[in-house]
C-alpha cells in the first residue's frame, strides 16, 4: 500500500484533458461487496468519482488521500466504454452518463461520471431527480466493475 | 468420532447463547478428537459468535476426508458459514447503527439516512421477519437512504428506502438488465415487494 502521494498524481498546473479513449481504464474504490459485485448502494449518482488510467499508473492510487480514510477499502476498474448507456424513461426524461476530467491538486487523474437529465447537470452531489435512474446507474455500473482488490 | 450437531432454529439472539454452548461443546469434542491447538478451537468460536444467530434444522457431520488439522479447519469454517445465517434481529441492530450515522459518514459528503428511511426500513424488516426471509446486507446508501440487499447464486435484489420516502425495488442477475419498480410504503405494498423479491431470489 502506497502511503504517500506519488509525484505523478500532483496536478502541477496542468489543465483539463476531456479526451477519453473508450479503452481507457477507470479506477474506482469501494468499501463493500454484494455477492460478486461492488455494492450498488455505494455507487454515487449523479457524480461518481474515479481515477483515469491515462494519468494514474496504478489502480491502488485510488485509495490515496490526505488522511487514511480509505485504508482497507477495495478497488476495481472498468473501461470508459462500459459506462452505462443513456436511458430514456417512459415517464419522461432522457438521461446520460458522461465522464468528465476534474483534476484536483493532489490527484490530477480525478474524474467524475456525471448524470445529465435532458442535457442538464444536477448540481446536488447525492440527490438526483430520478431514483429510477439512480438505481439503474448503480446496478449497471456495479455489473461492469472488475474487482482488483477486495476490501479487508 | 463424534461429529454431530443437531441444530434448532432460534429466531432471536437472546436465545442463541443457550444453544451456542451445545454447539461449542460439539465442536470442541469433534476438534479434540484430532488434538488441535487451542487457537484452532477459538477460531471456530469466533466464527460462531460473529455469525451465529440462528440455525436451520440440520444434521452436521464431519467429512471423512477431513484428515488433517488444516483441512479440518477449512472444512469446518466453510460448513459453518454455509449453515449459519444472521437473523433478522441482527439487521434490526444494524439499522439502529445506520440511522445514527452522522452526515458525511463516508467522508464523501453523503447525507446520513433520516428517520423516514429508517421507519420504512423497520417496516420492511418486520415484513421480512414475518416471512422468515433474511437479507444479505443492510447499509446506508450514498444517495441518501438505506439499502436492504439480497443475493443468491447470481441473483440480486435491493430494496432502497430513500430519505424522501420513496422506496424502490430492483431485481437483477449478475450481468442482466435490472427490473426496477417504485412501491408505496403501505404494508400491502411492502409485503408484495418482499414476496416478489423472495420469488425472484429463490425461483
Amino acid at each position: 500500500m502506497v502511503d504517500h502521494i506519488p509525484p505523478e498524481m500532483y496536478r502541477n498546473g496542468r489543465g483539463e484533458d476531456q479526451k477519453f479513449d473508450p479503452n481507457e481504464d477507470l479506477y474506482i474504490r469501494f468499501k463493500t461487496l454484494l455477492g460478486n459485485l461492488v455494492a450498488p448502494n455505494e455507487i454515487r449518482c449523479p457524480n461518481q468519482s474515479v481515477n483515469r488510467s491515462k494519468y494514474c499508473s496504478k489502480p491502488e492510487y485510488v485509495l490515496l488521500s490526505k488522511y487514511p480514510k480509505y485504508l482497507g477499502w477495495g478497488y476495481g476498474s472498468f473501461k470508459v466504454s462500459e459506462i452505462p448507456e443513456p436511458k430514456r424513461l417512459e415517464g419522461g426524461g432522457y438521461y446520460e452518463f458522461i465522464i468528465k476530467h476534474e483534476p484536483e491538486e493532489e490527484n490530477y487523474s480525478h474524474s467524475e461520471i456525471k448524470a445529465y437529465k435532458d442535457r442538464n447537470y444536477n448540481q446536488s452531489k447525492t440527490r438526483f431527480s430520478s431514483k429510477h435512474i439512480v438505481e439503474y446507474f448503480q446496478i449497471k455500473l456495479s455489473q461492469q466493475i472488475k474487482i482488483l482488490k477486495n476490501p479487508d | 468420532m463424534l461429529s454431530l450437531l443437531t441444530m434448532q432454529k432460534i429466531r432471536y439472539p437472546f436465545a442463541t447463547s443457550k444453544y451456542l454452548g451445545n454447539i461449542m461443546l460439539g465442536f470442541q469434542y469433534s476438534v479434540n478428537s484430532r488434538e488441535p491447538s487451542k487457537p484452532f478451537i477459538s477460531d471456530y468460536l469466533t466464527v460462531i459468535s460473529e455469525r451465529a444467530s440462528y440455525f436451520n434444522p440440520s444434521f452436521y457431520s464431519l467429512n471423512d476426508s477431513c484428515i488433517s488439522e488444516k483441512a479440518c479447519k477449512i472444512q469446518l469454517i466453510t460448513e459453518i458459514n454455509n449453515i449459519l445465517e444472521p437473523s433478522i434481529a441482527e439487521y434490526y441492530r444494524k439499522l439502529e447503527e445506520i440511522k445514527n450515522l452522522p452526515n458525511d459518514w463516508n467522508g464523501l459528503g453523503s447525507i446520513s439516512p433520516n428517520e423516514i428511511a429508517a421507519q420504512n426500513s423497520y417496516a420492511l424488516l418486520n415484513v421480512l421477519d414475518e416471512k422468515d426471509f433474511t437479507p444479505q446486507q443492510i447499509g446506508p446508501s450514498v444517495n441518501e437512504g438505506i439499502a436492504i440487499s439480497f443475493v443468491k447464486d447470481s441473483k440480486y435484489a435491493i430494496i432502497t428506502c430513500y430519505n424522501d420516502g420513496e422506496i424502490f425495488v430492483s431485481t437483477f442477475r449478475e450481468m442482466g438488465e435490472p427490473d426496477i419498480v417504485q412501491i408505496k410504503d403501505s404494508y400491502s405494498d411492502l409485503k408484495d415487494a418482499v414476496d416478489r423479491v423472495y420469488a425472484f431470489i429463490n425461483g
